[in-house]
């Protein structure tokens, strides 16, 4: 594999990453300094220790979780944000129209493009609400409007189960049986989400995803030796 | 100086439109490297148009979403910041989640505060979500070409283990999907069945131009069956 296209792409990205991070806080710096309301240090940590202390390792879980899945565009989706409710799905989405395999360098980049694409239309949207948010308002704390956004998750999650879950993993490549693999981590998740941590469970999803990875390679290995579980790989275009 | 003053001055308002600005100069960067590369990768102009298109218009619904959080994030922190926070970085559950805790944490009241209270806020939501981001620059590549190598050896097996990473991630989040009641449930279900149904029609009539619409259409779908569901509940 020619990994200087992903080399490069994670360079880039890191940068990237790093001058997100700089503009988000000159911000608060410009203003604090404009205004003469710069907080103590004593006052920031106070403000931000219980923000921190909940979203670090969250933050490290979602890591590892999402990255192999958006690839070198993981840098962008956390630059732009929305990552599950926007960014997920338009990998997912560019991966099934495009027909093509993850973790190649076609769909690394075709899925960049899908994500860079989906975070336009972020931004104009909230622009335009931005501007109109005056007359938009009462339309958008209409009932009608309330429920539909809070169902917005589930309605973006059935499609991105068929896409996860279905036979075809893209680019011809069939996988046949892969769900008996899946068995075992989703009683897990059951068990956690019903009887043992209900109210945590969705501040923990990272982590426990991440529980769950080990638990799928190993399953994936043994019944893939076992035979349960074949795979048909049509020849390279 | 009041708390609103400085929320909605003419300074925050350029700022935070710099700030957005500099984001659409390293998104275009983004765009154009990775457009160019598909090219190079031989991805046809056809497919990438498809998924421009298909990308754009699955995005546009739950933007809307994220445009009726602004309403609720507004009333804390004001109108600019609010729609930096919004656009860069942050998501919606995190931006609502991080300023109602620091204002808990700090006992602010919204009514009375001043300027300091509102910095005081900005700082709290920057620093709640910076070591993540630096981790994020580190961790990044050692995952996503580890995880590349797994499997490695034979094709087959390969392939069968990039699946690992999607399929707990898509486990661990549905689950409370399925358990969030009836109506999250089913809409869930209807949107995996309209998924199918237009795989199914892209394929029996040899339509694949049918795939770019599949999300925007499933989500159109799922969340209209959702309305009407939990109005008849």
């Amino acid at each position: 594999m020619n990994n200087s296209y992903f080399n490069k792409m994670h360079r880039f990205g890191a940068i990237a990453n790093i001058i997100g991070i700089l503009i988000i806080f000159a911000v608060p710096f410009y203003i604090s300094m404009r205004f003469g309301i710069m907080p103590t240090l004593r006052e920031m940590i106070l403000a931000s220790g219980g923000i921190l202390l909940i979203f670090t390792p969250l933050g490290v879980a979602e890591v590892i979780a999402e990255t192999p899945i958006m690839g070198t565009s993981y840098y962008l989706g956390c630059i732009t944000g929305n990552i599950l409710n926007l960014k997920l799905p338009a990998t997912f989405n560019a991966l099934k129209v495009s027909n093509l395999r993850q973790g190649t360098e076609e769909a690394d980049a075709v899925v960049g493009v899908a994500v860079v694409v989906s975070s336009f239309v972020t931004l104009i949207i909230l622009a335009v609400g931005l501007i109109l948010i005056v007359p938009i308002k009462p339309a958008l704390e209409s009932e009608i409007v309330s429920t539909a956004t809070k169902y917005v998750l589930p309605a973006l999650f059935g499609y991105m189960g068929i896409a996860t879950f279905s036979r075809n993993v893209g680019g011809g490549v069939k996988i046949y049986g892969r769900s008996l693999a899946l068995i075992l981590p989703t009683i897990i998740c059951i068990v956690l989400f019903f009887f043992i941590m209900p109210k945590q469970y969705g501040l923990y999803q990272g982590v426990i995803a991440l529980v769950l990875i080990p638990i799928i390679y190993i399953s994936n290995k043994i019944l893939y030796k076992k035979g349960k579980i074949k795979i048909s790989i049509p020849s390279q275009k | 100086m009041g708390f609103k003053e400085v929320a909605e001055s003419k300074e925050l308002y350029i700022a935070s439109a710099t700030a957005v600005v500099l984001v659409v100069i390293i998104m275009s960067i983004y765009f154009v490297k990775c457009y160019r590369h598909a090219l190079e990768c031989g991805v046809t102009k056809e497919v990438l148009k498809r998924v421009m298109k298909s990308s754009a218009l699955f995005s546009i619904i739950p933007s809307l979403a994220i445009v009726t959080g602004l309403v609720t994030l507004v009333a804390i922190i004001g109108l600019p910041y609010a729609w930096l926070r919004l656009s860069v970085i942050g998501s919606l559950a995190y931006e609502i989640m991080s300023s109602n805790m620091a204002l808990e944490v700090l006992g602010i009241d919204l009514a009375v505060a001043d300027g300091k209270a509102f910095g005081l806020i900005m700082w709290a939501m920057c620093l709640g979500i910076t070591l993540p981001l630096i981790l994020n620059s580190i961790l990044c590549k050692p995952v996503h070409l580890g995880a590349m190598k797994l499997g490695k050896g034979e094709e087959g097996y390969r392939l069968l283990s990039q699946t690992t990473f999607m399929s707990a991630l898509m486990i661990a989040l549905i689950i409370p999907i399925v358990g969030g009641g009836m109506v999250s449930c089913a809409t869930l279900l209807i949107s995996a069945a309209i998924s199918i149904l237009i795989s199914w029609l892209a394929e029996r009539f040899n339509a694949e131009w049918l795939h770019s619409f599949n999300l925007a259409v499933t989500l159109i779908g799922a969340m209209t069956f959702a309305v009407i569901l939990d109005s008849l509940l």
